[in-house]
């Protein structure tokens, strides 16, 4: 009887200890906030009182009453999109290419790794200050290149690609490296059996490498899709939402909210319903693309690394 | 297995929501390092955070939070008129212990404010607050009342406070919010050196729109470039639309008479303004492009010499700020917005006020009291004041607090370039005070939008800009029904 | 592995395709790198000269007294030593919570161990500007303490980060689970498992974890703006974004912060990246 509490200790116990300080910093600093917002997004909030009258659902009811609102989920549909055609298979192509140098490969790598990971907001102020319509280099290679110079930022309807632009000519970074490693697990053999069968290259990379990371790019899909839908930070230091209205995002709007119009309630309800978009569009990415997010289990890296155990073993 | 989690997902979300609605005050077990954050902090000293009760004995120190520190980056002269008001203040009332501090650059400081005022902080005393706002945050509790100070004034009793704005700082009641702090006219400011490099003079001073574009459009040269005029961009572009709504003899907003106001700037005369500002920059082609900049590329655009006229005030740039593109007061003048027809020529007067915080104590509302009527209406400290800034370049053309003291304001301004006083003064004489309803600034928030759309736009109609500027005084109207309501 | 075959490479269609791949590849340096140019020779331009029209490539004249004077009149070195001890205490803070959830989560696996994961990866949807706000409100009194314009405020809130937590369990999840059973019949604890066993085998992807959770942090600005008021508590970021927009700064010092912010961090990347690429191609990451 005492060996086996023991052992239920030591089995289901035990391991808590560990996992008590990841639990309390999640519920305190991510769960404790997000609640906090719900039950404040149901009050109309006054900021020298807290939390303000209780109005009940009136914040929600506005949210689905208010154009402006309606308007930032379109913009980020938008961006969505445009994301998904001019910046998501960036990285894929890279790795592809990257994948098939046989001269110079930590030289490629570096210089199509390193330049992607730079801080967003320098990129941002830097990429404002290329796109302005008066000065701004854009325009001046437009003129040297004798092309009709354009307004960029300025424009509701190249404003949103202007925004994604450098994702598309600068594409590598992580994610690159990322697709880079899954696509040097794919077999040789493979490769080798199926040019034997008479397929190209080109055929080949479709038919045996891109399937072989798809699971990868699933799981950064997902990713994608939640960045776009916390984007903020370019917008609001390269437009600011406008020009009129055309970039204003969800958390952008969410955010004038609170500090331009002081509605608190309503600015956190706009982030709860945020959060529930994303939410439930992840939900049915993952139950499309099955739990890619979870990884399976790789027999080539366990024999990896029981090696490099004997080997540091007898050292 | 998806369904599993996303079902565990919701359980822990609704375990979790209800706990919160059990305890909606953050109250938690204890967190896993409480020893470590006591580090630095000297566990917040938020002098403003509860009314204490106890009366303060004569000469106990009364504790104050004042936001006057001047940034990291303001100019070493604008510091140094700092220290002398610190001085002063800290001889004059050595019971105080003032904790002297700023608010956080880089977002409005409005938004500081309110976000002090939630976590229980915020300034004792504070002097940034504009008169127009003054409305709003009487009714949303932001600020204190201060009725028994200015109502007891001697010296407003003896008619010797400016009283310009006087009534957008109490209610229909009577009961006080605010007393005046700076009041500040603008007009159209111009950089001499652009102009005269665009083969312009500025010995004529354009009076009608027609006469402006034409200089404006003189002046345009978009290679070098030069605009005539430069709009001010993003979120501020209502507050120069103001004048020019009001040269074209039109109003932004119209007292019902009841306390509300109706929307003024889809009328006639704010259409014309609107599409005059659309014509400067598609028909007359004299502006940037760029209608999103900021207000410090627009000032640098100023300075630098690429607009020679643009919305503004020429002591906004300090000799310091000047160095640095190497430019002189000299050359920066300012005329006022000229009319749609002659004689609708306008200025524009704004400023802002002193406010106490919502939950001061009587003796902090005291000591703040006894602070701003050193800082704006001791006429020996104010002498002294003038005196410094005229030496450091700083003198303001601004109308003095104190109404008795005007002139001898003026009297100190030795060092201003010689055309500044006669610009000033003619300025002075038709400014208008900023309209100060209530909702006032969402009602600036709004018009961006419409605003940007309509100069974003080559081809709209002014039917077109008409029903989007329409559009906007129903959203107004529907969004604010206590501060705007169609005229009968 | 590459696509194309050696023996392809001997053929003239291969040698085509090869030269194109690396043809373009090689195009596209000088557009990956023009950014950092661009700015590295800003920073020594006047300031008329940044927006000037024509723009001129190399400057004028090489102003070396613009970086001094930027970081005399912003203060940038206490700026960069706040975000350094930023992402120091988060990476320090951040990464012992997350190895020990991990491990529980990987190689104890108590009952319910299934639903922490969800509770843990649940986060990963909520953005942070939603959480701002209430987050601001909570350490305004933080059980009895104020600790806003506290960099424990920001360390003990960027604690919680699924990713990581994510990563390391996938890395975890692919060690041998013998080896522990060995250790644990030799009698090892669960901690010295951790400390003996695992650890040593996973530097590769605590490199990938450490450089992201310091990238993460480090290019946060509006955590850092709500909760450190005071602009001597600054991190470079909020620094940056403060001073476009409405300030008095000129464009050369503009240049010289955004280069004083992102060069480092380069540097860092360069030097770190092998560890990177091999961290990754170990973890779980790539699927």
């Amino acid at each position: 009887m005492k060996r086996f509490s023991r052992d239920i200790f030591k089995r289901d116990v035990l391991p808590w200890f560990f996992l008590v300080p990841a639990i309390i910093s999640f519920a305190l600093f991510k769960y404790y906030p997000i609640l906090l917002g719900f039950f404040v997004s149901f009050f109309e909030v006054n900021i020298v009182d807290l939390p303000g009258t209780f109005i009940g659902f009136d914040n929600y009811i506005r949210a689905f009453q208010d154009e402006d609102f309606l308007n930032a989920i379109v913009n980020t549909f938008q961006f969505l999109c445009i994301s998904l055609l001019i910046n998501f298979w960036v990285p894929i192509l890279l790795a592809t290419l990257i994948n098939e140098v046989r001269h110079g490969k930590t030289f490629m790598r570096t210089m199509y790794f390193i330049p992607a990971v730079a801080p967003g907001i320098a990129m941002s102020v830097l990429w404002k200050y290329i796109w302005q319509p008066d000065y701004g280099l854009a325009n001046y290679i437009m003129k040297v290149l004798g092309l009709p110079t354009q307004k960029w930022l300025n424009d509701p309807l190249l404003v949103k690609w202007c925004m994604q632009f450098p994702g598309l000519i600068i594409g590598g970074g992580l994610t690159m490296v990322i697709y880079l490693a899954a696509l040097q697990d794919v077999p040789e053999e493979q490769h080798e059996s199926a040019l034997l069968d008479g397929a190209g290259f080109l055929r080949r990379i479709f038919c045996i490498s891109l399937p072989q990371i798809k699971p990868i790019v699933l799981t950064m899909l997902v990713l994608a899709v939640i960045d776009v839908f916390n984007m903020f930070d370019n917008v609001q230091i390269m437009t600011g939402g406008g020009p009129s209205g055309a970039t204003e995002t969800m958390v952008l709007y969410a955010y004038d909210q609170a500090y331009t119009f002081l509605n608190y309630g309503y600015a956190i309800t706009l982030s709860c319903l945020t959060f529930l978009c994303v939410f439930v569009l992840t939900a049915i990415q993952m139950s499309i693309g099955g739990d890619s997010l979870i990884s399976r289990k790789d027999k080539k890296r366990t024999r990896r690394l029981r090696a490099a155990h004997l080997k540091a073993k007898e050292e | 297995m998806k369904k599993t989690k996303l079902a565990a997902l919701l359980l822990a979300l609704a375990m979790l929501l209800a706990a919160l609605v059990g305890c909606s005050t953050p109250a938690e077990t204890p967190a896993e390092e409480p020893s470590a954050p006591a580090a630095e902090e000297p566990a917040g000293e938020a002098p403003a955070e509860e009314p204490a009760e106890e009366p303060a004995a004569e000469g106990e120190t009364v504790q104050l939070k004042l936001y006057m520190l001047p940034q990291d980056d303001d100019s070493d002269i604008v510091k140094q008129r700092f220290e002398f008001i610190r001085e002063k203040v800290e001889t004059a009332f050595p019971n105080y212990e003032i904790e002297w501090t700023r608010m956080a650059p880089g977002t409005d400081y409005r938004q500081q404010y309110d976000k002090l005022l939630m976590s229980g902080d915020g300034p004792t005393l504070w002097n940034s607050l504009p008169f127009v706002d003054i409305q709003t945050r009487m009714r949303n509790g932001t600020i204190a009342e201060i009725t028994d100070y200015v109502v007891n004034w001697d010296l407003r009793n003896e008619g010797k406070v400016n009283p310009s704005i006087e009534d957008a700082l109490h209610d229909e009641e009577g009961r006080w919010y605010a007393v005046p702090y700076a009041p500040y006219i603008m007009g159209m400011l111009y950089n001499k050196t652009a102009i005269e490099a665009g083969g312009g003079s500025t010995e004529t001073v354009p009076e009608t729109w027609d006469e402006f574009a034409e200089v404006a459009q003189a002046l345009t040269d978009k290679d070098v470039p030069r605009f005539g005029y430069t709009l001010l961009g993003s979120d501020f572009c209502a507050w120069p639309l103001t004048p020019w709504v009001w040269s074209a003899g039109g109003e932004m907003v119209i007292p019902n008479g009841d306390g509300t106001y109706s929307i003024g700037f889809n009328q006639e005369a704010g259409v014309d303004a609107i599409m005059y500002m659309h014509d400067l920059v598609h028909k007359y082609g004299v502006t940037q492009t760029d209608l999103l900049e900021s207000y410090d590329d627009y000032m640098a655009n100023m300075t630098v010499g690429y607009a020679c006229y643009g919305w503004g005030l020429p002591t906004s740039l300090d000799k310091e700020k000047l160095a640095a593109y190497d430019e002189v007061q000299e050359n920066f003048g300012v005329i006022p917005i000229p009319g749609k027809e002659e004689g609708q020529a306008v200025g524009f007067a704004g400023g802002e006020t002193w406010t106490m915080h919502p939950q001061a104590t009587k003796e902090q509302m005291d000591a703040s009291w006894n602070i701003l009527n050193l800082i704006s209406y001791d006429e020996e400290f104010l002498r002294e004041l003038w005196q410094l800034e005229n030496e450091l370049g700083l003198l303001d053309p601004k109308p003095s607090t104190r109404q008795d003291l005007v002139e001898v304001k003026y009297s100190y301004a030795t060092n201003w370039p010689e055309h500044w006083k006669e610009e000033f003064a003619a300025l002075n004489a038709i400014a208008r005070p900023e309209p100060f309803c209530n909702e006032w600034n969402s009602l600036k928030d709004y018009i961006v939008q419409p605003f940007q759309e309509i100069l974003a736009d080559p081809d709209i109609t002014r039917e077109e800009a008409q029903a989007l500027l329409d559009e906007c005084a129903e959203k107004l109207y529907a969004d604010f029904p206590e501060a705007y309501k169609p005229a009968a | 592995m590459p696509a194309l075959q050696r023996v392809e490479l001997k053929s003239k269609k291969g040698k085509v395709t090869y030269g194109l791949i690396m043809g373009i590849l090689a195009l596209g340096i000088p557009v990956q790198i023009f950014p950092y140019v661009w700015i590295l020779l800003s920073m020594f331009k006047a300031n008329k000269e940044v927006r000037a029209i024509p723009p001129t490539f190399f400057p004028n004249e090489w102003l070396w007294e613009n970086i001094p004077e930027t970081f005399s009149k912003y203060h940038l070195e206490q700026n960069l030593l706040n975000s350094f001890l930023l992402c120091a205490g988060v990476i320090l803070l951040q990464v012992s919570i997350s190895t020990l959830a991990a491990f529980a989560l990987s190689k104890l696996r108590p009952k319910g161990s299934k639903w922490v994961m969800t509770f843990f990866l649940g986060t990963m949807m909520i953005n942070s500007q939603a959480l701002a706000w209430p987050t601001y409100i909570m350490f305004t009194n933080f059980f009895g303490l104020r600790l806003i314009d506290n960099l424990w405020s920001l360390i003990l809130s960027f604690s919680a980060w699924a990713w990581a937590i994510f990563i390391l369990k996938s890395f975890f999840d692919g060690l041998p689970q013998d080896l522990l059973e060995s250790a644990r019949i030799d009698g090892a604890s669960n901690s010295r498992i951790l400390l003996s066993i695992i650890l040593p085998l996973s530097k590769p992807v605590y490199a990938v974890v450490i450089l992201n959770t310091f990238m993460a942090c480090y290019n946060q600005f509006i955590y850092p703006l709500i909760l450190l008021p005071d602009s001597k508590n600054w991190t470079i970021m909020v620094r940056i974004f403060a001073i476009q927009g409405s300030s008095s700064a000129t464009w050369n010092q503009i240049m010289v912060l955004l280069g004083c912010a992102t060069l480092p961090v380069l540097l860092c990347y360069v030097l770190a990246q092998k560890y990177i690429v091999q961290g990754i191609s170990m973890s779980g990451l790539k699927g």
